[in-house]
């Protein structure tokens, strides 16, 4: 279907600006693209998998005698 | 021979009994008594609640398990304790009552040298009115309550796919729980279906929570490196949020649950409402309300028990202010301040006291998380119950080879955030120690170096390679006692 532009200005005006400052979800940082890409990274994530480990053994080894 | 019963097959009392009985051998009888005739792996019971694992998944029957190592099995609930006997018994015993099988509903005392008392937390659901897998919300806390938040949260889902708009409400469901890491995890796994389904536009999740800030999980926050700072929970589980489109409403004390609407107190006094059409509310947890006599049949219970119901212990439970309070206030080795042969690890003992800073609304009604003690401090504090109970019955030397203060020792924590071998996401978290120490630590209150926050794929599959583990560990296969808690 063909949109005229007369139509789409109508629309769009028609659609309800949302301001999303002044709330709390709007402060705090959000990933990026590429944080979220180095998130499921498989090469990225199998290094973590095995620093995270470590570092979660370091902790049981350490907790308790 | 020496006999100890362990109350409670949880992570916990089943981590004491295998240690217990592989320590003592054949020549001591250990006893395990528990209502349930099944062991669960507590912390997967969130992909049960969004369908990614089975309930067999997360148990095994109990009882074949114990038949392979010896230990004699009661599918039964304790009633109270003797610790001093009585006129017709003279050693300390447990009085029970069976839950199944021929014996059930019968009554037996069971007399014991050494008792642990693992019973883990009682679901206080009472406590706020309307809470509850019977009443109006659902729940993740055990396998058959997540089996049940599956089933509820497939008919919003069924909903949404109608066009439907769909609020899901999750978090505390009293003004003093805890366990907000298990409800921070539902949450992200709820966000991840949802937007796995293409309905995230019909889907408004709320977090409702007793936290002073969000990130203090009733362990009063903590700090973590990440991206050239130090930075708070607060922060981090925040971000989570923003990022998963949900919502927050926090230093909210849950009093009442009507179908589809909750009633909640904040800080500031206000009494307000929220809409859900789906709530997965965490209750409050309270101690199983076990009886305590002595040798002439008096109630004893206070001697041994708090006011909550949990065991008093060799903790620290003189009242302080806040800025008081110490890691040295926490229990070391969980033996009874009143009978030296009862120990209580896990849940069942009584905290000396909050860790998150106490807080009360303007009303006077106290906002803020009880302490949380995930399976990883359970686990361990179940197994120096069990060496240091050994170590006494061997060598005949009341003395403490092992100690696990919740102020010394930490805890990972891992958060499932979606469940995906590819794409699935999991945060990591570690703090040490789980129990802030500002003498040692005064800027953090915690080794920043050993504290972790991260999100990621490795989360997940941390968190599945521990799912396996523990429950290979749990079912006592080949070399389960290399294995740490």
């Amino acid at each position: 279907m063909r949109v005229s532009h007369l139509s789409f200005n109508i629309i769009y005006k028609q659609m309800k600006t949302v301001v999303r400052n002044y709330k709390d979800e709007y402060y705090p940082p959000i990933p990026t693209k590429s944080t979220k890409f180095w998130r499921v990274s498989f090469i990225y994530q199998f290094y973590k998998f095995l620093k995270l480990n470590f570092k979660i053994m370091r902790i049981v080894v350490k907790g308790h005698s | 021979m020496a006999r100890v019963i362990v109350l409670g097959a949880g992570i916990s009392g089943h981590t004491a009994a295998s240690f217990l009985k592989k320590i003592l051998g054949k020549k001591h009888e250990v006893i395990v008594i528990s209502p349930n005739s099944y062991y669960q792996w507590v912390p997967s019971n969130i992909w049960v609640g969004v369908g990614k694992m089975s309930i067999d998944q997360v148990r095994f029957k109990l009882d074949k398990i114990y038949k392979k190592w010896k230990i004699d099995y009661k599918q039964a609930k304790a009633i109270s304790i003797n610790p001093e006997g009585n006129q017709d018994i003279s050693k300390p015993f447990v009085s029970i009552q069976y839950v199944a099988g021929e014996k059930a509903g019968t009554l037996e005392n069971v007399e014991y040298d050494y008792l642990v008392n693992a019973t883990g937390p009682k679901l206080n659901f009472e406590a706020t009115e309307g809470l509850g897998p019977d009443k109006n919300t659902v729940s993740v806390c055990s396998y058959d309550h997540a089996s049940h938040a599956y089933t509820e949260f497939k008919k919003s889902v069924e909903l949404m796919k109608q066009g439907k708009k769909q609020k899901f409400l999750i978090g505390t469901g009293h003004a003093m729980a805890t366990c907000q890491g298990a409800a921070f995890e539902y949450a992200l796994n709820i966000a991840y279906e949802i937007k796995k389904l293409k309905l995230s536009h019909l889907a408004e999740i709320t977090w409702i929570s007793n936290e002073y800030e969000l990130g203090d999980f009733g362990m009063s926050g903590a700090f973590v490196k990440r991206g050239g700072y130090v930075m708070s929970t607060k922060i981090f589980t925040e971000s989570i949020f923003a990022e998963n489109n949900v919502n927050w409403i926090k230093r909210a004390g849950v009093y009442k649950v009507e179908p589809n609407k909750v009633y909640y107190e904040t800080l500031a006094g206000e009494y307000k409402t929220v809409d859900f059409d789906f709530a997965m509310l965490i209750p409050g947890f309270a101690g199983q309300g076990i009886k305590a006599y002595d040798k002439t049949n008096q109630d004893i219970t206070s001697k041994l028990f708090a006011a909550n119901g949990f065991m008093l212990v060799d903790a620290d439970y003189t009242p302080k202010d806040f800025e008081d309070w110490s890691i040295d206030d926490w229990p070391e080795n969980y033996q009874s301040s009143a009978y030296n042969n009862i120990f209580a690890p896990g849940i069942a003992f009584a905290p000396p006291h909050s860790i998150s800073k106490p807080t009360k609304s303007t009303n006077g009604t106290a906002i803020f998380p009880a302490p949380p003690r995930t399976g990883m401090p359970s686990g361990v504090t179940g197994k120096i119950v069990a060496q240091n109970i050994a170590h006494i019955i061997k060598s005949g030397k009341h003395e403490f080879k092992h100690t696990a203060s919740m102020g010394r020792m930490g805890a990972a924590c891992i958060i499932s955030a979606g469940y995906s071998m590819t794409r699935g996401l999991g945060a990591t978290m570690t703090v040490s120690p789980i129990v802030p120490d500002w003498e040692k630590y005064p800027q953090w209150g915690r080794d920043v170096n050993a504290t972790v926050g991260e999100i990621g794929l490795a989360g997940h599959w941390i968190k599945l390679f521990l799912h396996y583990m523990f429950i290979h560990k749990a079912k006592g296969y080949p070399f389960w006692w290399l294995l740490p808690e």
